[in-house]
């Protein structure tokens, strides 16, 4: 363990147990979606689009549709067969993005009409999911929807005796145990949780402070932004001094 | 059975709040469940569970492969569930198939649950492979439980024949010989999980939901728990938010639900086992109530 993931006491990108990688964040990215973001995690590296609302195509059912597309590029992972969430493939994924959009989205303001979110990763690096999230979320913002609350994933694994929060690629491939947790902060809500492998109750009840810590982080990030971007959008019509915002 | 009336919806939930549901139980209640082994007699282990309304049949079959590039030593399993088309409508039965094919697969494709490892016959050219074929023949709710419970009692019940690799008649060819059935050996079970699904009503914590308890809740969380208390698996359903203070109060709560079902199961299939001998085989079990 020492030498595949550890460099003396550090990870071998340098950071500590539970520090997260750099975040960067961008919205807009594809001006033909009415809703898009772009989120670089370390070298996890995804895009998401949102089309929508439209009017539902089957006529059933008056409650509003989230249809999720979640794919993989086929250069993303550099060997597709090993996949630490090989039985959790790409649909299963989707599913899980699925489950979370509806816990944030105020879904009854859309009724009869559906919402279409392609999600790509362009490369996978580790903490595929919590990254598909966060992206979704800021998409989700962009596009104007109604949502809860800005929610934010983080991921926590463990490798013998030791958690790591927001693990890349090769620490997964080591792991025992995977614990995601997407909360909604200022209503200290838990949107979604999903764990795999197999970990103790002590440390599960560990690995979720870790995580809900994690989630926080994320969380002032996304927050600040947003600010930003309310920032930009009023500069263009500003007519006070920039002290005052 | 998709919908429910708003009436209705109030009826179940006040009952909830009041700590007295449909069925007389309690929130904390679980259910009787019967079950029973060795009722498919073409496969290596199978059980039927009965869990009020909810009727489950499970059948492994063993079959000798080759292993997967990754795991050279390891054996395989493939889990299947699927649900008879009268447990729900179409489209929730389809995503109901693969969400609890995805939750069994990830728990026994892991390597803790059963020591895959001792599926191997053969370094890098044979070894074991499990399927577990999933049938829900009725629901009245609970199905991730029920599942979980059904393929630790085939698994309690698969025997895996005793095999010997002898040099074939060629250089370089192998050839595998089977002994009979009374070699056959025993699978482990004793770090194998069961789900133990913990639903949300209006902030009041229910286990064993029926279908129409299913229809009201807010959210359910289903946790894979073993008899030592380590987690296998979590995963969240419903559309509302889990309070994150309540969270590990939940799994606490998990951790205890599950070991008594653990218990209780043991209890039922030591007293299948001895009982199985005795009496001839019933295979009517569909017409059954």
């Amino acid at each position: 363990m020492q030498k595949v993931v550890l460099d003396g006491n550090k990870r071998l990108d340098g950071r500590s147990f539970q520090q997260i990688r750099h975040l960067y964040m961008q919205q807009g990215v594809n001006s033909r979606a009415s809703g898009s973001a772009y989120i670089e995690s370390g070298n996890t590296k995804i895009i998401c689009s949102i089309f929508g609302p439209r009017q539902r195509k089957k006529k059933s059912g008056v409650k509003g549709q989230i249809n999720v597309d979640f794919r993989f590029c086929s250069f993303a992972n550099k060997d597709e067969t090993l996949h630490k969430y090989a039985s959790l493939n790409e649909k299963n994924i989707a599913f899980q993005i699925e489950q979370t959009v509806r816990t944030t989205l105020k879904i009854e303001l859309l009724p009869k009409s559906e919402v279409d979110i392609c999600v790509l990763v362009l490369q996978d690096d580790g903490s595929v999911l919590a990254s598909s999230l966060n992206c979704v979320v800021l998409a989700l913002v962009d596009a104007g929807f109604e949502i809860f609350d800005l929610v934010s994933s983080c991921q926590v694994i463990k490798i013998q005796n030791e958690l790591f929060i927001d693990s890349t690629y090769k620490e997964e491939e080591e792991s025992t145990g995977i614990v995601m947790i997407s909360l909604m902060p200022s209503l200290s809500e838990i949107a979604h949780i999903l764990q795999t492998g197999e970990i103790s109750q002590l440390d599960m009840i560990e690995a979720t402070k870790i995580c809900l810590d994690g989630c926080a982080v994320v969380y002032s990030l996304i927050k600040d932004l947003e600010k930003l971007q309310v920032k930009r959008q009023i500069g263009c019509f500003r007519a006070l001094p920039t002290e005052l915002f | 059975m998709d919908r429910l009336s708003f009436s209705e919806q109030c009826f179940i939930i006040q009952g909830i709040k009041d700590n007295i549901r449909n069925d007389a139980r309690t929130r904390l209640d679980y259910r009787y469940f019967s079950i029973e082994t060795g009722i498919l007699p073409q496969t290596n282990g199978s059980s039927r569970l009965r869990l009020a309304g909810t009727e489950i049949v499970v059948g492994i079959k063993t079959e000798i492969g080759e292993p997967l590039k990754e795991s050279p030593n390891d054996g395989r399993i493939e889990v299947s569930v699927e649900c008879t088309f009268s447990t729900s409508e179409r489209r929730s039965k389809e995503v109901l198939n693969q969400e609890i094919t995805a939750m069994m697969q990830k728990i026994y494709s892991g390597g803790k649950a059963i020591d895959l490892t001792n599926l191997s016959i053969l370094k890098e050219k044979k070894c074991w492979i499990l399927y577990i074929d999933v049938l829900v023949l009725r629901s009245d709710g609970n199905l991730f439980d029920g599942v979980s419970l059904a393929i630790k009692a085939a698994l309690f019940n698969t025997r895996i024949p005793k095999v010997q690799v002898v040099p074939g008649e060629r250089s370089g060819e192998i050839e595998i010989e089977v002994f009979d059935e009374q070699q056959s050996e025993k699978i482990n079970i004793k770090n194998v999980p069961i789900c133990v699904t913990i639903s949300q009503v209006s902030g009041f914590v229910v286990i064993d939901t029926t279908v129409y308890e299913e229809l009201c809740i807010d959210s359910s969380l289903v946790v894979a728990i073993d008899s030592s208390s380590n987690l296998f698996g979590i995963r969240k359903y419903g559309n509302d938010g889990i309070e994150s203070s309540s969270l590990i109060e939940i799994i606490n709560l998990a951790s205890k639900a599950g070991q008594n079902l653990h218990a209780r199961l043991d209890s039922l299939l030591q007293f299948e086992e001895k009982n199985r001998i005795q009496n001839s085989l019933d295979l009517d079990f569909i017409h059954q109530k």
